[in-house]
This record gives C-alpha cells, sequence and structure tokens, in this order.
C-alpha cells in the first residue's frame, strides 16, 4: 500500500511538474518529485487522451481520431446499464430513472439482460454470495463495457467492510470505470456519474490504439 | 400544457437566445436575470414557473462542456433554494457581504477528473494491514 501511495506521488510530481510550483505537501514527497525533475528536466509531458483526440499531430492522426469521435459519439448518445440493484442504492437508481431526473433523455435506458447493455450500474453492497454472479453478469457483457460502482459499499465495501461475508469493494471482483460516493447517493450524484461517464466516453481511442498497436 | 408553455417562453425572446437554451437546457425558458457569477453563468428566476423549476443557469460553457461542478457553491445554494441571498459579484463584495470564509476558493474552478489537474491520492502512513501473499505449499 505504501509503494502504490508513493507511485501516486510519483505520478502526480510528474503530471503536475510546472516551473517554478510548489507540490509536495511532505519532506520526503517533496525530494522525491523535485529529483524526478532535475533528472529529466526536458521530460516528454504525457498527453492526455482528451489533448491527443482534440488535437491531433498527423494527418493519419487526425483521421483516426475523427473516427473515434464518430466512434465515442455514437456510444455516449446511448449506455444502456444493466441494472445490477443490491441493496438501497437501487432505489435511488430507480430515481435516476424517474421522471425527476429522467435519464432517457440523455439516452440511459435498463436493460434487463447483459448481453444487450454498455454499463454495469453496481448499485449497493457486494456479498460474497453474490460475487460470482456480479463476476458472471459483468463476463456476458459484450465489449466495451463499462463498470459504475455505485455508493460507499460498492466503492470499498462502506459500513460493511469489516463483515465477514462482503466484498469490500466491487473493484476486488470487476474492473471499475466511475465511483460514485456517497451512502446512498442521490439520484443527482448516479445522474453525474453518468455523465463523467460519457466524458470516460468520449475520452475513448479505439483506431488510434489499434494504428499504434499494428 | 406542456407545449403551450413551451411556445409561450418560446415566443417571448429571440430565436438566438432560444437556441441557446434548447441546446443547453433542453427546455423553453424565460425569465428575469438574477446575476452572473465568476465563471460567467447566468442565473435565472421566473417565480410563475412550477416549483423545483424556477430557479436556473445557464452554464457560460459550451453544451459539450459543461458540468454540474461548474457552479460555484455559493450559487448553487442559491439555485437550490438553500438560501435567497444572492451571491455578490466579486469576491472582496462577497467576503465582506456574506462571510466568505478564507478557504473557500475563488473563482471557483470545476471537477477535474480525467484531466491532467485531476488529484491523485497519495498515502504517506504505514499502512495498517498487509496484504495475503500465497504460498504454494510443495505437495510431495
Amino acid at each position: 500500500m505504501n509503494s502504490i501511495g508513493l507511485s501516486a506521488a510519483r505520478i502526480s510530481a510528474r503530471v503536475f511538474a510546472r516551473p517554478g510550483a510548489r507540490i509536495a505537501p511532505t519532506q520526503a514527497l517533496r525530494a522525491i518529485s523535485i529529483s524526478a525533475v532535475q533528472k529529466n528536466p526536458s521530460a516528454v509531458v504525457p498527453r492526455t487522451h482528451d489533448e491527443i483526440i482534440a488535437k491531433p499531430d498527423s494527418a493519419g492522426e487526425y483521421v483516426l481520431s475523427s473516427l473515434d469521435k464518430l466512434y465515442n459519439w455514437a456510444f455516449t448518445a446511448s449506455t444502456w446499464p444493466m441494472t445490477f440493484g443490491l441493496a438501497c442504492c437501487a432505489v435511488e437508481m430507480m430515481h435516476m430513472a424517474a421522471a425527476r431526473y429522467d435519464q432517457d433523455r440523455i439516452g440511459i435506458v435498463f436493460r434487463a439482460t447483459p448481453r444487450q447493455s454498455d454499463v454495469m450500474i453496481v448499485a449497493g453492497t457486494l456479498t460474497n454470495k453474490m460475487a460470482p454472479g456480479l463476476r458472471k453478469v459483468y463476463d456476458q457483457m459484450p465489449e466495451p463495457r463499462w463498470v459504475v460502482s455505485m455508493g460507499s459499499c460498492a466503492n470499498g465495501g462502506g459500513y460493511y467492510h469489516y463483515s465477514y461475508s462482503v466484498v469490500r469493494g466491487c473493484d476486488r471482483i470487476v474492473p471499475v470505470d466511475v465511483y460514485v460516493p456517497g451512502c446512498p447517493p442521490t439520484a443527482e450524484a448516479l445522474m453525474y456519474g453518468m455523465l463523467q461517464l460519457q466524458k470516460k466516453i468520449k475520452r475513448n481511442r479505439v483506431t488510434t490504439m489499434w494504428y499504434r498497436k499494428y | 400544457m406542456s407545449l403551450i408553455r413551451f411556445i409561450k417562453f418560446s415566443l417571448k425572446q429571440s430565436p438566438l437566445k432560444n437556441f441557446e437554451i434548447y441546446r443547453k437546457l433542453d427546455d423553453a425558458k424565460w425569465g428575469t436575470l438574477v446575476g452572473v457569477d465568476e465563471l460567467g453563468n447566468r442565473y435565472f428566476t421566473n417565480p410563475e414557473e412550477r416549483y423545483g423549476r424556477e430557479r436556473w443557469c445557464i452554464p457560460a460553457a459550451s453544451h459539450g462542456k459543461m458540468d454540474a461542478s461548474q457552479i460555484p457553491p455559493r450559487w448553487h445554494s442559491w439555485l437550490h433554494r438553500v438560501t435567497d441571498e444572492v451571491p455578490k459579484a466579486t469576491a472582496a463584495e462577497d467576503a465582506a457581504a456574506m462571510h466568505r470564509p478564507k478557504w473557500m476558493v475563488y473563482p471557483h474552478y470545476e471537477n477535474y477528473t480525467g484531466t491532467k489537474k485531476a488529484n491523485v491520492t497519495y498515502n504517506t502512513v504505514r499502512p495498517k494491514y498487509e496484504s495475503w501473499q500465497p504460498a504454494v505449499a510443495d505437495r510431495a
């Protein structure tokens, strides 16, 4: 865990490195970040997916990123969630579907089968008994697929973190894209999480990555 | 009823304004301008609207870039009817009138998740528990 923390600090030092900027809060971290900056002053600042899509470098990249944009646009307009309502969060998830927040207007339609859904909303406490079921449903979803972890229990066990029968976060079972905090999160918060997921889908680079691969 | 409302509000202002409102809010809106925050978001009110719809915001950001986190906290509480007080235009005015705490950022910034400025967590304390490292017993 300590190593994870340090690598995260290193990443942040690299990402936030700017001349004259104060970076790390503690002595140790400051030493790390300064040494990282001093070692390679002309280090290439990594571009985010947003920037690569918005400002392509070459003609080839332009074509591919345009294809990506089209692909992403088609996907963001219809993210059909597989409803995985496990506990009280599911009620808030239903509120998102109801008249006030009306998820239909941003193209979200609940689908009761994993074969025809793009997103899985894990809403509620994931117990050890349910975990194989969750994984099976995730495996049945077609690519590309996304997972939204909703509420404290799905994020990290939450109230039941020290229980003998609860998985300490659904990210131990499936890869999670968006974590929505709250206990339970409001329908508004979940809606915001879905909009964040749409932003993430817009950063998707399918054809560009395919090109880099071959 | 909804169609009548839509046409009524649409006829009250220019098509250009209507276009922006349709594009950003997916609805027809008409009301009085209450204020503009430091990011350029405009806040409107129309007390004749149904409860819950009478205060709204037209974001300064374009359709693709607008985000709920672009609304400053003071304006958020006005928008959600926590308070009727309208935040002041500048930081100094607002601090004088409404006792803005020093820790509160000004100008407000949006949620940077997914950009280079995103918050990256790290841990500086000793871990409270160690992960299990399974060892395969040699079965002869």
